[in-house]
């Protein structure tokens, strides 16, 4: 059928700020989608509260709006739009979430809108757990056997019909909790008992047990004429029981049947059509018994999802832009397949080559937190590999990782001399490290069956790795050698390392093993013969992207290798990417001219400036990963882009920074090196408490502390003992030792130079106290409290600093200011996280002209032959940091200098308090003016400086509620409070009048965060319900402004491409 | 140890791989596979008879074999080369690793090779003839091409029949077997419908007095273009009993049909291939096996015994023929494997005109 010609406009949804199970997967899925409609004609309308991220670019779209996803806010948008139709299937569950509010309030009736992709009706069967158990047996499709209880009896009864083993779910326990396996009928009544007690209802859901079966997921598309295909089916590594996101997966489907896979194929395409899905992407999950192919239908998502762009990255198969297409009315036998050019959408990629999935995940963030795996994601990011076997698969896939690990023979310290009975125990748990428990057992020796029985890891996975560890080198062919996963590092004798090295191809990825003529540049190197495509002598730049996903480095990053490609592209180089994240949108098969698909380690990396001799290799862009690089590709002859090797050398060795800024005349906070014990307690003498400890050579802040006293130094170095092998806390090199500036501002400068001139980009005033890592602080750009003149103070530092450095390319400096007196606290010479957040806001694209400045342009040649640096804004922007706290329901949500934020949203307006409300909207915080309650619970040494604001609120109509201790002290200072209990005595108390929604801000000075104090629940509780928390005078300064804006926020909204 | 596998043509292209196994030097047509599941079916077909079979997936054998999968008694590939065989295989229905049951029947098969390099090749050149040997010099295989049948007038489908379903005909579908594959028997059955195989040797007057409620040309291996007898006898059965042609079938119904066969640069073998069919809006996946092709029937033919001819399906990959029709005569036939096995139930309504027509015709009867 071909395109819908009734409608002309069409709104998409996005997914909003990087959470964990909805990543940048979203943008790559919304930009491709976004992309598609415009080039058919239609007038695309975007809403996306992330400013991270390449949809919301202007040229995406034809009006696109950042604010917050929200009913309300969409309300708005679709009013002044009036958009003929909404694509919700395209920005995850959090779209999805939002159409169905949308639907139940009558807006699309209302404003006579389409929804396209799915129906509201298929939606909420796809969604609601019974129908879709009803709806799937009701046309033979098996779903797990269910039945809530309320008695022991039936409990037991129930037992019977469904038989053992089963799972027991206590109804409305947050997260999931409480959940319990129940083998045999002895154990039943003892399980059901704590469950009962464990549901607040007395409810529990008894479910046949799938746990240990093996797990698989199929990525679907269907148009409107029915056709419907397989993109790509999965298998996980890990069996049922890990959440499919945390667990290792591999494409395509290796243990089954052609019987059983095309009987999964048809429930697929069943489900979908019972389901009334009409178009679009979906996934489906099903578990199947190893012992005798039994099924089970798990769930299915109605929309393009995080499996759907592993599976448009395992294959080619770009689904977001066919799953728009497809909404608009094209059928998939109309359109053609991109990457071969040349046939249609509507066969079935095959693949030639195996592709793994590993997750990446950050538990030592979150230290209360246990890090076994299940069915709640944990994991922060992912990274994908490409290969000839599965071995070979999985060893690039763990190089890929960057935590240091070579592939599958690398020995593993955790494991080397663990007794077998705790291997077995790391065997059976599932945690981030069992793969390499696994690993351990097979170099043991241990009978393969054994190893699955423990980890119910199918067979096939095991023997596979297992052959890598019966072949020697010397007696094996080096291509072999190759496919069972050695690598350079695994290998003594040089000749062989040079032979496996000479034996390196480079293959596409072109969704039908070679039958068909494929013209898209989408490599992976394995070993073979014959290279498939050529390199040319054109001009031409490598950009290194940034890897998997992490707190610290995520898709910011991603979005500054994008626009570096773009811009090379824009400006007649030969873009080259290499990356090993399948969520982003630089691994797109057409964002470069040319993509790697390739671990980011040297040896890979290596290999491609080996075969394509670029001009220059672009390493600012990636975050700290390419800077990592940065030697090894001047050692090897290869052009760094931009500032020279001295430039991060300087920035990152202390000394030399020290001595740089003392000739320039601007200072630091007293710091010092500590190699051992003695040193630290000299440093901390000289320095006097605070100061903030950290590792040597960190990102996003790992185990950065301040440290106040000597008591919480020696709990510090014995965190830092105990996450190391040796419980030797200097192990892993020195501690830097900085002096603490308390009661300080702030301020983060991004700015782009040509070694000589200087452009700044922006100046971003930090709203949190000092000590709060930069990127988990709320950021105003511009500075809203500081004078005109210490912003230009600020300024003529940063030049004087860029220009010392001949920064060329990029520049992120971040400031203290502590009573008019400016520190310097560091500086980044690259692309930073907040450059996305600044291009976005001002228009000016910096990344872009930054790329030119890295390649030798010059700042004025820019600035007249370019449109990147024209731009300015009249409008407040904050960016605000969000958490997964949810996700790790034991960890205390205060912020420190260790960065904790998966991701941001950005709040804009006309005035600093719009700005604040829609910031805050977005992050899921009403700041509700009609509660008009303030609770304050304050350290005895803050008391003093709070009594003025408090003053204030009271003005303003709030009422302040408090416990004892605060309240005897506003009392005596003449401010009326509402006395309630402390946490454990009864109501009111400080958790009830939070749970009942009396409070719209909590204002908590927090002592060293000791686990579950009574701030601690408070500020947890805050988070689950939605009530901002707030540390500092400032802060609650800046709430006042935003309460006073509340009424304003709708009348300030506009399209980005009206701002800048 | 590992073994130098050599596999080479007349030209001099030579690919090499590794292998375990012990096996003796052999010669076929080099073909690609890029089915992704389904090995035991696909080792198994007739239709692959003298072939080498080139396996793009990375890794072949993994669940192992099962005789449920068999689509006849035994290996038929002349070889099996690919990048790695899983001799540990794991799955509830595996009886034996696929590499045992090849060498058990003294198939030749390596892993080890550069699967795309030799995809590539024979998309550019063609599929060719080839040589297989195990640690062997190039004159010794190619000695062995020398003599080898090329593919060109192989008429072994006229022997590669083995289909075992009794001598009773009344009221059954008879299947000239040309090499049938179990998966046609299959899916009659479970339509309710038993058979009969039917030698390619028996005459037409025969086949029309056993009471059959229809006949089905099988698939089968070799050049359709070389089995003359057969194409005859299908030629006098047009029009007098329901017609169903599978593949090879398909082909031979073209020839019976006066239409040209043309061999194909590199054929149609994989699991994925679209398929339109007419006056059907959904686009099939589909099954496909072959190395010749029916010529596309650009107008509509009125021939002046069997009534009109059309095209009846088309792929959409190529545009290439892949079915005819000839409802005034109660013939059809498509290019590709509507009984899958390996591959999707797309093809299953394919078999619906044959059912009815033999509904039809047997009930006037």
């Amino acid at each position: 059928m071909p395109k819908n010609k009734n409608i002309k406009s069409i709104l998409i949804i996005g997914s909003g700020p990087i959470v964990i199970g909805q990543a940048c997967e979203f943008d790559y899925s919304g930009s491709q989608a976004a992309k598609a409609l415009k080039s058919e004609g239609y007038r695309v309308i975007l809403v996306n509260s992330n400013p991270a991220t390449i949809m919301t670019d202007p040229v995406m779209a034809d009006a696109t709006y950042i604010e917050p996803l929200t009913c309300d806010y969409l309300e708005k948008i679709i009013e002044i739009e009036k958009p003929d139709a909404v694509l919700p299937t395209l920005g995850g569950q959090t779209a999805l979430n939002l159409a169905m509010e949308l639907e139940s309030k009558n807006i699309f009736n209302k404003f006579n809108i389409k929804l396209l992709g799915a129906s509201a009706d298929s939606i909420e069967i796809a969604e609601n757990r019974w129908l879709f158990k009803n709806a799937m047996e009701e046309v033979g499709i098996k779903t797990l056997q269910a039945k809530y209880v309320k008695k022991i009896e039936d409990g037991i009864l129930a037992s019977k019909e469904i038989g053992f083993p089963l799972m027991l779910r206590p109804s409305f326990i947050l997260g999931g909790g409480g959940t319990s396996l129940v083998n045999n009928e002895e154990e039943l009544e003892k399980k059901l008992q704590e469950a009962f007690i464990a549901s607040p209802t007395q409810e529990v859901l008894i479910e046949e047990s799938v746990y240990g079966w093996k797990e698989y997921e199929l990525e679907v598309m269907r148009d409107s004429d029915g056709n419907g295909v397989i993109v790509c089916g999965i298998e996980n590594f890990d069996p049922m029981g890990v959440h499919t996101g945390d667990s290792i997966t591999v494409a395509p489907i290796q243990t089954l049947s052609d019987k059983e896979y095309q009987i999964m194929r048809d429930e697929a395409l069943l489900c979908l059509d019972t389901i009334g899905i009409a178009t679009g992407g979906s996934n489906v999950q099903f578990a199947v018994n190893p012992k005798n192919g039994e099924r089970r239908i798990i769930e299915m998502n109605p929309r393009v999802s995080r499996s759907s762009a592993l599976a448009s990255k395992a294959t080619g198969f770009p689904i977001a832009k066919f799953a728009a297409l497809l909404a608009v009315g094209f059928s998939l036998t109309e359109l053609n397949n991109d990457i071969t050019g040349t046939t249609p959408a509507s066969f079935e990629p095959v693949q030639d080559y195996v592709v793994v999935k590993i997750p990446r995940f950050d538990f030592p963030k979150f230290p209360s937190t246990d890090d076994i795996l299940g069915t709640s994601m944990q994991s922060v990011g992912e990274v994908m590999s490409i290969a000839s076997t599965f071995t070979e698969s999985l060893t690039k896939a763990i190089r890929s990782l960057e935590i240091g690990k070579t592939g599958i023979r690398n020995i593993d310290n955790r494991f080397i001399n663990l007794p077998k009975v705790e291997l077995q125990e790391e065997i059976k748990t599932p945690r981030p490290r069992r793969i390499f428990a696994i690993l351990e057992a097979i170099r043991r020796n241990w009978p393969i069956e054994d190893i699955s029985k423990l980890s119910k890891v199918d067979i096939w996975f095991l023997n596979e790795i297992e052959k890598s560890f019966n072949v020697t080198p010397e007696s094996t062919p080096s291509s072999i050698l190759k496919m069972l996963g050695w690598t350079n590092e695994d290998l003594d004798s040089l000749e062989i390392k040079e032979e496996l090295e000479k034996n390196r191809v480079y293959k596409l990825v072109d969704t039908c093993s070679a039958e068909f003529l494929s013209k898209t540049p989408y490599l992976y190197s394995t070993f073979g013969v014959s290279n498939d495509d050529l390199t040319t002598k054109n001009k031409k730049v490598v950009v290194i992207g940034s890897g998997p996903n992490r707190i610290g480095q995520g898709i910011e990053f991603d979005y500054c290798c994008v626009h570096g490609i773009q811009s090379l592209k824009e400006n007649n180089y030969e873009a080259i990417m290499i990356n090993s994240n399948p969520e982003t949108v630089s691994t797109d098969y057409d964002t470069a001219d040319k993509l790697y698909f390739e671990p980011l380690s040297w040896v890979e990396v290596k290999a491609v400036l080996d075969r394509e001799q670029p001009d220059s290799v672009i390493i600012q862009l990636g975050g700290q990963t390419p800077l990592k690089l940065a030697k090894n590709i001047k050692d090897s002859g290869f052009e760094i882009a931009g500032s020279s090797l001295d430039v991060i050398e300087t920035t990152e060795d202390r000394e030399l920074f020290q001595k740089l800024c003392e000739s320039i005349g601007i200072d630091q906070p007293k710091s010092k090196i500590a190699f051992n014990e003695t040193e630290l307690i000299q440093a901390v003498k000289e320095i006097t408490y605070p100061v903030l400890l950290r590792p040597s050579y960190v990102l996003g802040g790992r185990a950065m502390r301040v440290v106040k006293n000597d008591e919480e130094l020696k709990n510090y170095l014995s965190i830092l003992s105990t996450s190391d092998e040796d419980g030797n806390p200097f192990n892993s090199g020195p501690l830097l030792v900085d002096q603490f500036l308390t009661n300080t501002i702030e301020i983060d400068v991004d700015l782009i130079s040509d070694g000589k001139e200087v452009f700044t980009a922006g100046i971003l005033e930090h709203l949190e106290p000092a000590g709060v890592h930069s990127g988990d602080s709320t950021a105003v750009l511009p500075p809203f409290s500081i004078s005109e003149k210490l912003i230009k103070e600020i300024q003529n530092k940063s030049i004087k600093l860029a220009k010392s450095l001949k920064v060329r390319g990029l520049l992120n400096i971040q400031f203290a200011i502590k009573d008019d007196n400016i520190f310097i606290l560091e500086a980044n010479p690259r692309a930073s996280r907040t450059m996305p957040f600044i291009s976005k806001v001002t228009g000016n694209q910096i990344i872009k002209a930054g790329t030119l400045l890295m390649l030798g342009h010059s700042l004025d040649s820019i600035k007249k032959n370019t449109e990147y640096l024209n731009n300015s804004t009249k409008k407040i922007a904050i960016k605000k940091a969000i958490f997964p706290w949810t996700r790790f329901p034991a960890e205390d949500t205060m912020l420190g200098p260790e960065m904790k934020a998966t991701g941001e949203v950005l709040g804009i307006g006309n005035n600093f308090g719009v700005a604040l409300n829609k910031a805050y909207s977005a992050a899921g915080v009403e700041i509700n003016q009609n509660k008009k309650g303030v609770f304050v619970s304050l350290s005895d040494i803050e008391k003093p400086n709070f009594v003025e604001i408090i003053k204030t609120y009271i003005k303003l109509g709030f009422k302040i509620y408090s416990t004892e201790g605060t309240s005897k002290y506003l009392n005596q200072n003449g401010i009326e409070t509402v006395l309630v209990g402390r946490a454990d005595d009864i109501a009111p108390t400080s958790l009830t009048i939070i749970e009942d929604k009396l409070i719209s801000l909590v204002i908590n000075t927090p002592t060293f965060a000791n686990e579950y104090t009574d701030g601690w629940k408070i500020r947890r509780l805050s988070h689950e319900v939605g009530v901002a928390v707030v540390s500092s005078v400032r802060e609650a300064e800046a709430f006042l402004m935003a309460f006073k804006e509340k009424e304003n926020i709708f009348k300030d909204m506009e399209a980005i491409q009206n701002v800048s | 140890m590992y073994k130098k596998t050599l596999l080479i043509n007349k030209n001099g292209d030579e690919f090499t791989g590794w292998s375990f196994n012990d096996f003796q030097p052999t010669t076929g047509e080099l073909i690609f596979n890029t089915a992704m599941t389904g090995f035991v079916e696909i080792l198994s077909d007739p239709s692959y008879i003298n072939q080498i079979i080139t396996f793009t997936s990375s890794h072949i054998g993994n669940y192992g074999m099962s005789k449920l999968d068999f689509e006849s008694n035994k290996p038929k590939v002349q070889a099996a080369i690919g990048n790695s065989f899983t001799h540990t295989p794991s799955s509830w229905r595996s009886e034996n690793s696929i590499t045992n049951w090849l060498s058990e029947y003294e198939i030749p098969f390596s892993g080890g090779f550069d699967v795309r390099n030799i995809t590539t090749h024979l998309r550019d050149n063609g599929s060719a003839m080839y040589a297989i040997g195990q640690d062997i010099d190039k004159e010794s295989l190619l000695q062995l091409l020398d003599k080898a049948q090329n593919i060109i007038g192989d008429n072994s489908a006229l022997t590669a029949g083995n289909l075992k379903l009794g001598n009773e005909t009344n009221g059954k579908v008879g299947i000239i077997d040309l090499g049938a594959k179990q998966s046609i028997v299959n899916v009659l059955k479970n339509l309710n419908l038993d058979s009969v195989a039917i030698s390619p040797n028996e005459h037409a007057e025969n086949i029309l007095s056993l009471n059959l409620k229809g006949v089905l040309i099988s698939n089968g291996p070799g050049d359709p273009r070389s089995l003359t007898s057969v194409i005859s006898t299908v030629k006098e059965l047009i029009g007098k009993i329901p017609l169903f042609g599978i593949c090879l079938g398909h082909q031979i119904l073209g020839l019976a049909c006066g239409l040209q066969v043309r061999k194909l640069e590199f054929g149609h073998h994989g699991s994925n291939h679209p398929v339109g069919i007419k006056g059907v809006k959904k686009a099939l996946i589909t099954s496909q096996n072959h190395g010749f092709a029916v010529e596309d029937i650009k107008s509509e033919i009125i021939h002046k015994e069997f009534g009109k001819i059309e095209n009846y399906a088309v792929n959409l990959n190529d545009g290439s023929n892949e079915g005819l029709s000839i409802w005034d005569s109660m013939a059809y036939s498509v290019q590709f494997h509507p009984e899958s096995g390996p591959g999707t139930s797309d093809g299953l309504q394919l078999f619906e005109p044959f059912v009815k027509m033999m509904e039809n015709n047997y009930a006037k009867k």
